[in-house]
């Protein structure tokens, strides 16, 4: 289990989170829900060490590697997608992965002309080659059509853990999610 | 057609403003001492090409440029790191900056004249001159790199990854246009500070040694051939800058 206990995080002039406390299992699909605003992206964001929280403890992420899938592509633009997925795995396993999204025909293609779609599944690619441990994904179904959010959905199953924030309430059968936190 | 065009466009204007020169000096100029024609120029400069002791000091004068120049871009870049990643550098080393880009280089010059060889003021000076604009946009350069893309690579790369393919390609462009910059102030910042200090070997020396003895022609022809030199050594740097950057595109 991973345990958040007690956490208060301030940013800037907001109290996002206050003394809150969530428990995550190990493994599975986690769908995390909430309106806009309330601390998805942030949870996210203590979860992979972008933010230090001001106070509480979280315990059972030692040791373990966490890739972040963000809310933009977040690609390096001067490479191809094939490169960009490269940087964090070894080449074959960077084009078994894009080929498993659809990315056969782009692999060779500079980041900064693909389409937001394509890019979403670069970046979906990148984190998953670096590490299915613990993955973080922050609406990772934007921009993808139907067929490429169900090769997505098959890929994000395959984590040990996926923590997903997700606004479409269909995410949650697309996903087959195994538990459900609504912030 | 387009090569014709672009030698054309270059070479338009410079035979204009030697047909300028040439009729200005034959109106004011009927004597060489007030403005002497381009041909008495080229046959100075001729004469300065010619000799072993011309050649001496342009070597010396390109040696103390590359010098000052090098050591301030090394500089300017290591004091841009420390003061936008610490702030204790930030506020310690500000106000040096401020008083550097303040403070005219010829009191550097003659401040540095009463401690140091003549030889190494110009050095000096030109680094002097390098290091606040390589610092400045270096910094600025440092400070405006993409949070998110930083934030990617902290998952994702190890630091020497994130070096080379996040941080130094969006710092880059920035470093070369200053650095480029920079070249033609140091050029202008040793020739002054050859003329102050009177090193033994130097353009600069040589300018002033004309200009005492009121050998207009000779001055003219130094001048020109400073402006040769810088636009030659600019292009050079330039190139150079440039293929270190397509490592980097």
């Amino acid at each position: 289990m991973i345990e958040i206990r007690h956490l208060s995080v301030t940013l800037g002039d907001k109290t996002v989170f206050s003394d809150y406390s969530v428990s995550l299992p190990d493994a599975g699909v986690v769908l995390v829900t909430g309106e806009s605003g309330i601390g998805k992206t942030t949870l996210l964001r203590i979860l992979c060490g972008l933010i230090k929280p001001e106070s509480g403890t979280i315990e059972g992420l030692d040791r373990r590697k966490i890739s972040v899938v963000f809310q933009e592509p977040r690609l390096l633009e001067r490479l191809t997608a094939l490169e960009n997925v490269a940087l964090v795995t070894d080449r074959a396993s960077a084009e078994h992965i894009l080929k498993s999204l659809n990315m056969e025909n782009e692999l060779h293609i500079k980041a900064g002309s693909l389409s937001g779609g394509q890019k979403q599944r670069v970046s979906l690619a990148r984190a998953f080659a670096f590490s299915k441990d613990i993955v973080l994904l922050d609406e990772p179904f934007t921009g993808l059509d139907e067929q490429n959010k169900r090769n997505a959905a098959q890929l994000i199953r395959s984590a040990r853990l996926a923590v997903v924030i997700s606004h479409d309430p269909n995410d949650a059968d697309l996903l087959s999610i195994d538990e459900k936190i609504n912030l | 057609m387009r090569i014709l065009r672009k030698i054309v466009s270059i070479c338009v204007p410079i035979a204009v403003y030697i047909t300028l020169w040439q009729l200005l000096s034959m109106l004011v100029g009927s004597r060489l001492l007030l403005l002497p024609s381009p041909l008495d120029t080229l046959l100075s400069m001729k004469e300065i090409v010619c000799s072993a002791s011309g050649w001496r000091s342009i070597g010396m004068t390109i040696l103390r440029i590359l010098s000052g120049y090098l050591f301030g871009c090394a500089i300017g870049v290591s004091f841009a790191v420390l003061t936008a990643h610490f702030r204790v550098f930030d506020w310690l080393l500000k106000p040096l900056r401020s008083l550097i880009k303040t403070t005219p280089i010829t009191s550097f010059a003659l401040i540095l004249l009463v401690s140091v060889a003549s030889g190494m003021v110009p050095v000096i000076v030109a680094m002097i001159v390098v290091v606040p604009m390589i610092w400045q946009t270096t910094e600025e350069a440092i400070k405006n790199r993409s949070i998110q893309l930083s934030e990617m690579a902290q998952i994702y790369l190890t630091p020497w990854k994130k070096l080379c393919y996040v941080s130094l390609p969006q710092i880059l462009p920035t470093f070369f246009a200053s650095a480029s910059t920079a070249l033609g102030f140091a050029w202008k910042a040793v020739i002054t500070a050859e003329i102050l200090a009177l090193p033994k070997f130097g353009i600069g020396r040589q300018m002033q040694f004309h200009k005492i003895h009121v050998e207009i022609p000779e001055l003219f022809a130094w001048t020109l051939l400073v402006i040769l030199l810088s636009v030659l050594l600019e292009n050079v740097i330039r190139i150079l800058l440039k293929k270190a950057g397509q490592r980097y595109d």
